[in-house]
């Protein structure tokens, strides 16, 4: 056969390289299976790993074997060390990365982030740093200093942990869906549950509701974009004299240079508003998240009652109730947060106190205990009071799909089940966008098999549930309780 | 990279805190290189004499350039750029590639291609859910293998063509920079991106770790500009999630699984490397000279041999009378040893022209004032110049420079080998 170059030679590359493939990926699945059968967990993903960095190290070392950049220079020397150094550097780097993996980098990663919100507690931590700085301490020392987090530790943790997870979602360091998993020794350092990761992930969501819809790539191209356009819109506003303080003084230059930014951005119209309002106007800025954060509180307020209304008895509806006040919780520190620079005279701030009235003292607790003081405005009684309307008892569940917790959103979909099965089925088919997978109850409280009808499993529920302590149970509790099994027996809500 | 010690963090951070402005210099010098280069391939009547140094001599015949530019390019720009990647930092060459720079000539003029959005316009950028997004490697890698068979076809010894080929490489991320916001041709069209993500894995071997540089806001090779006041701010416009600039660890975790082609392109390239340098080396139709001696990069006739066969296993020239030929798969190193032990055993020296001892591009050729010639015809007084080789060290792998002997004339037919052929 005698082909042309033209024709031969991109056939014998591309030969060439299928060759190649071939060969290391029959590295890779004969890796794959010595790693899984040596007992290692994500074999796959390590014989993956690892064949890549061969491939990189083979490549690198012919390329340089033929290659020469010094050109022959002081009689083939200067080659002889280019190739001593890239097989030295090869090798090394080898060793470095071989036992590198995923779970290592979102480590090094989450233990950064608590070191960032560690450090202006450094002087508390004094005593405990014996002389060293929080800066000079490794990745595990970290994570064993958050243990001894003082005063209101409780707090400070949690605090923590909210900045943390804010600080790695929005990086895209971690996947939301299995960020339970993956910061399981950060709470554990920080003396937190799972019950408090799912109230951070609920504070995170109603701050931010996209912090949920968007993948990670997503949410880091959100925050890179904000980010560049704040710094620009600093220098901008910066340069500004202070009776400019509105869209209205500005200049046509500024405003061509301010449409400059905007326009290289990227940002949607709804960031690039919300960032120009914290320069231009705080109080528009903070009485546009008053105006959203009511009408969520006021959509919980009227949930809950209907919940209490529909409940005839049946406990599992105050486990239920229990739920959404943790969504209430992390929307009445939005609000309060939201009140601190709003306008006196805002209308929403009449209607806040209005609202605040129903709130439950045990909401009103928890919200204490993260650190917030509870002022609110007295309400003005006969004044745009707002009126009620209790939502129906289906779309009060179906809400309830999306909460972060997996536990609360299966018991949901159960209860929905015995009222409006095609209803729950079709939300049992909507994805829990950027959260984790509800949980399967048959398989909590079945886990030999056993085929369990939604009757039975509601009955072990009940059975399970501790009347007087009721008021304070997630469905995650009483879903555990039962998976150790309880004696069946229905237990009357107390009215 | 290697430890946690304060000064060694400092050091791997270097290349991400190198100033700015000194970043600005030292592309500006690059660009500026880069189009030197590129008028002087394309018209050297303009370009000085500094790069017509003719490095191998008049004696190779009429096929051959006395154009430096080539081997410049191919012999010492691109495997410095591999090494500057592999054993310092990607972030040192994707702070500083004139490529990079030239795509951003649109941004500073501030003359994107805009797209209404919402009713507004906004520069347009490569979506995530785009075909381009999803299948940027493998076009990528098609480029790549495209450029190499375009360089061994036409343009590795050809002045005219490695121009026009620089030219229209530039003028591409020119027009990729215009088109898309961002670092978009870097991501998404250049082909040696994906060739970076391989030659660096998780990090680069002295590469920041950007995850862990909790008070560093611009980390890695990230996109930056320096304000009015002289500091530093990000210039970021999220082009491409996870981005190599920003952490290329988290690039490469995110990338292990589901990024269209990498799996392809990562396997593949050893294969790819190995199988270039052969068909370079067989590209010499039997002459080891052609890629010993780096001649390949004055070969400015190599494509109008892209119709002939490749003799690919054709036996090379024995190194000495009589000895059995050798097939041209050993690299460099190794057919030197072998020439260098062959004369330590005292046998009579082969017809082999050797590499020049201690000669480089730059360095040893004997230079011309006044008119220079053209790329292809040689002067009888040139003919005149005396070659004698330097000395080569002792005991080095370097074999002492030859009287070289004219290798075959290349602008007939290929000899027809025996064995297979392509």
């Amino acid at each position: 056969m005698n082909l042309p170059r033209l024709v031969s030679i991109p056939l014998l590359l591309s030969l060439a390289g299928t060759v190649s493939y071939l060969l290391f990926r029959e590295v890779e699945r004969t890796m794959a299976v010595s790693l899984g059968q040596a007992g290692r967990s994500g074999a796959e993903d390590w014989a993956q790993h690892r064949t890549r960095l061969l491939a990189t190290c083979v490549a690198v070392n012919i390329f340089f074997a033929y290659a020469d950049p010094t050109l022959g220079a002081f009689g083939g020397v200067g080659g002889q060390l280019v190739r001593t150094i890239v097989l030295v550097t090869s090798v090394t780097w080898l060793l470095w990365a071989w036992q590198r993996d995923r779970r290592t980098y979102q480590r090094e990663s989450a233990s950064a982030s608590l070191r960032k919100q560690l450090l202006p507690l450094e002087q508390e931590l004094i005593s405990v740093l014996d002389g060293r700085t929080i800066n000079e301490l490794s990745c595990d020392e970290i994570f064993a200093l958050a243990k001894v987090l003082p005063q209101q530790r409780k707090v400070n943790c949690l605090r923590v942990y909210r900045e943390v997870v804010a600080d790695l979602i929005s990086c895209g360091r971690v996947d939301k869906p299995q960020a339970l998993l993956q910061l399981e020794e950060l709470r554990s350092s920080l003396g937190l549950t799972a019950d408090d990761h799912f109230a951070v992930i609920r504070d995170l969501a109603n701050d931010d509701p996209e912090i949920l819809a968007l993948d990670a790539s997503r949410l880091e191209s959100r925050e890179l974009r904000l980010e560049a356009a704040r710094e620009k819109l600093s220098d901008f506003f910066e340069g500004l004299p202070d009776d400019q303080d509105s869209l209205r003084s500005l200049t046509s230059r500024q405003r061509r240079r301010l449409e400059e930014i905007r326009r290289e951005s990227g940002l949607s119209e709804e960031y690039w508003k919300g960032l120009i309002g914290q320069y231009l106007d705080l109080q528009l800025a903070s009485s546009l998240v008053l105006e959203r954060e009511l009408k969520v509180f006021k959509l919980l307020l009227e949930s809950r009652a209907s919940l209490l209304n529909a409940s005839d008895g049946d406990i599992l509806y105050r486990l239920v109730v229990n739920a959404l006040d943790q969504q209430l919780i992390s929307v009445a520190v939005a609000l309060l947060r939201a009140t601190q620079s709003a306008d006196p005279e805002s209308p929403f701030l009449r209607d806040w106190a209005f609202l605040a009235q129903w709130v439950p003292k045990a909401v009103v607790a928890s919200v204490q205990q993260r650190g917030m003081a509870w002022s609110v405005p007295d309400p003005v009684v006969g004044l745009g009071d707002l009126q009620f309307k209790l939502p129906p008892l289906p779309g009060v569940l179906e809400a309830l799909w999306q909460d972060p917790d997996p536990a609360t959103a299966a018991l949901a979909l159960l209860m929905l089940r015995n009222l409006e099965p095609a209803l729950a089925s079709a939300v049992a088919l909507r994805p829990r966008v950027g959260l984790e997978p509800a949980l399967r109850l048959e398989d909590q409280l079945s886990p030999n098999g056993d085929p369990l009808d939604d009757e039975q499993i509601l009955s072990r529920l009940r059975a399970a549930v501790d009347i007087e302590a009721a008021g304070s149970w997630l469905p995650v509790r009483a879903i555990e309780q039962a998976a150790c099994g309880s004696p069946p027996s229905a237990p009357q809500l107390k009215p | 990279m290697l430890g946690s010690t304060s000064l060694q963090v400092e050091a791997m951070r270097a290349f991400s805190l190198a100033p700015e402005r000194v970043a600005h210099v030292a592309r500006w010098l690059l660009i500026a290189g880069w189009f030197y280069l590129i008028l002087s391939l394309l018209a050297p009547g303009f370009a000085p004499d500094l790069i017509s140094a003719r490095l191998i001599g008049d004696h190779l015949g009429t096929q051959y350039s006395d154009h430096d530019g080539p081997l410049i390019f191919w012999g010492l720009v691109v495997p410095l750029g591999v090494l500057v990647i592999f054993v310092l930092s990607h972030e040192l060459w994707r702070r500083l590639c004139p490529l990079a720079f030239a795509s951003q000539l649109f941004r500073a003029l501030g003359k994107q291609r805009l797209v209404m959005v919402k009713g507004r316009p906004n520069v347009a950028k490569v979506l995530p859910d785009s075909w381009l997004a999803k299948n940027h490697i493998k076009l990528q890698w098609s480029l790549f293998i495209a450029g190499l068979t375009l360089r061994l076809l036409v343009v590795n010894g050809n002045p005219i063509a490695l121009g026009l080929f620089l030219l229209v490489t530039v003028l591409a991320a020119v027009a990729v920079g215009w088109a898309y916001g961002g670092k978009a041709w870097c991501q998404y069209f250049c082909p040696m991106a994906p060739v970076q993500s391989i030659l660096i894995g998780p990090r680069s071997y002295l590469g920041g770790a950007a995850h862990t540089d909790t008070g560093i806001k611009i980390t890695q090779s990230m996109c930056r500009t320096v304000d009015g006041h002289g500091k530093e701010q990000s210039a970021c416009v999220a082009c491409q999630s996870p981005c190599i600039d920003i952490d290329s660890e988290r690039s490469y975790w995110s990338s292990l699984a589901g990024k269209r082609g990498l799996s392809w392109a990562w396997y593949s390239y050893p294969g790819i490397v190995l199988a270039f340098f052969l068909i370079m080396q067989a590209q010499g139709d039997g002459n080891p000279s052609y890629f010993l001696a780096r001649h390949w990069a004055y070969d400015q006739q190599v494509w109008a041999r892209i119709g002939k066969p490749l003799a690919f296993f054709a036996p090379q020239k024995p190194l000495v009378p009589g000895a059995p030929p050798h097939a041209p798969v050993l690299p460099t190193p190794l057919e030197l040893q072998l020439q260098d032990n062959l004369r330590r055993l005292g046998l009579p020296e082969g017809t082999m022209a050797s590499p020049p001892s201690g000669r480089t591009p730059l360095s040893s050729a004997p230079r011309h004032g006044g008119a220079r010639s053209s790329g292809s015809r040689v002067s009888a007084d040139r003919q005149q110049e005396d070659h004698t080789p330097s000395p080569s060290p002792s005991g080095s792998l370097n074999a002492p420079l030859e009287s070289p002997v004219l290798p075959p004339d290349f602008s007939g037919s290929a000899t027809s080998r025996p064995g297979s052929s392509f």
